[in-house]
């Protein structure tokens, strides 16, 4: 048996400590795709919990037709992008985002200058990208998902992921080269 | 409007550069420059969760599955007293003693009776459905 099907029908015998178990391996996914659409620190606690609270009273529906991973991630991605629908597209870049994003780059003390210079440009960039663009481009980087997870969770077809993975890797080598000239 | 388009040859070389340098030490100029829009990605910041986060969620899970419990014996139990009591009472209205009025009612049409008893069934276990759902 598998260990995503192992790990569901403990849940569902309610199994002590299974649920969280599920939790733990997921939430470091469902932190990432909430923030990348929200892009807002506090919220992202909040709806993380939303979408556990969700996956917990659904997941007598999950028909293992999918991994668990991109079902789990579709049902953040849902309730990231209506909470963003709800409060309008103000929010996409948050103030505290920024400050986040920068401490984080604070800590990379083994970067170059040069590296540190182009990764925070990078930053900047995808912070700006529309918040489509910005999670797959960081899902298919950071959590190294593949292009037909990704379309399970976003729910689009392999050849639109593929595209906009392509036009926003060219879009920031571009602005790479523009920016740091040959450096780049 | 659609987002795929078909790659022309130059996009499909800029689209494998782009995944080669993901991985390969290869020195092709194009590579090269992808290889550092791919380490700059990868540099980006992951959020973090607080480290209770898992205990936390686990125990709301579980308060909300258990919360409602209780409440669904209550309303079954409710549904059965309601459902006796119905019977007295129209018994009574109807002012003939209880034996004969359940006699009545059963060599009445029987499909209307569970009919309406599967409507009042449903009327019950929709509203606990959405409950369970709000509870969760």
């Amino acid at each position: 048996m598998s260990a995503d099907r192992e790990l569901v029908e403990a849940v569902l015998a309610r199994r002590a400590g299974a649920f969280e178990r599920l939790v733990r391996e997921y939430q470091g996914l469902v932190a990432h795709i909430v923030y990348r659409i929200v892009r807002h620190a506090d919220t992202v606690d909040e709806l993380s919990q939303e979408t556990f609270l969700r996956v917990h009273r659904r997941l007598d529906q999950f028909r293992h037709d999918s991994s668990l991973k991109a079902w789990i991630g579709r049902v953040a991605y849902t309730i990231a992008l209506r909470h963003v629908e709800k409060q309008g597209a103000s929010i996409t870049i948050a103030d505290d985002a920024e400050r986040f994003e920068r401490e984080a780059a604070d800590e990379d003390v083994e970067s170059t200058r040069s590296e540190q210079e182009a990764a925070a440009m990078v930053r900047q960039a995808v912070g700006a990208l529309p918040p489509l663009q910005r999670t797959i481009v960081s899902l298919y980087h950071l959590e190294e998902l593949s292009i037909p997870e990704i379309g399970e969770i976003t729910g689009l077809p392999a050849g639109t992921i593929k595209s906009h993975l392509f036009r926003t890797r060219r879009q920031l080598r571009e602005m790479l080269e523009a920016r740091l000239g040959g450096d780049a | 409007m659609s987002n795929e388009h078909r790659f022309d040859d130059g996009e499909q070389r800029e689209w494998e550069a782009q995944e080669h340098a993901r991985g390969s030490t290869s020195d092709d100029a194009l590579t090269r420059r992808y290889r550092k829009v791919a380490r700059s990605l990868e540099a980006m910041p992951l959020p973090s969760l607080r480290a209770d986060f898992a205990a936390r969620v686990a125990r709301r899970a579980e308060a909300a599955q258990n919360a409602l419990a209780p409440f669904e014996r209550f309303a079954v139990m409710t549904l059965v007293v309601a459902f006796v009591a119905a019977i007295v009472v129209a018994a009574v209205a109807m002012n003939v003693p209880l034996g004969d009025f359940v006699r009545e009612v059963r060599e009445a049409n029987g499909t209307r009776w569970v009919v309406a008893l599967m409507l009042c069934v449903a009327i019950t276990c929709f509203p606990l459905s959405r409950l369970r759902e709000r509870a969760g």
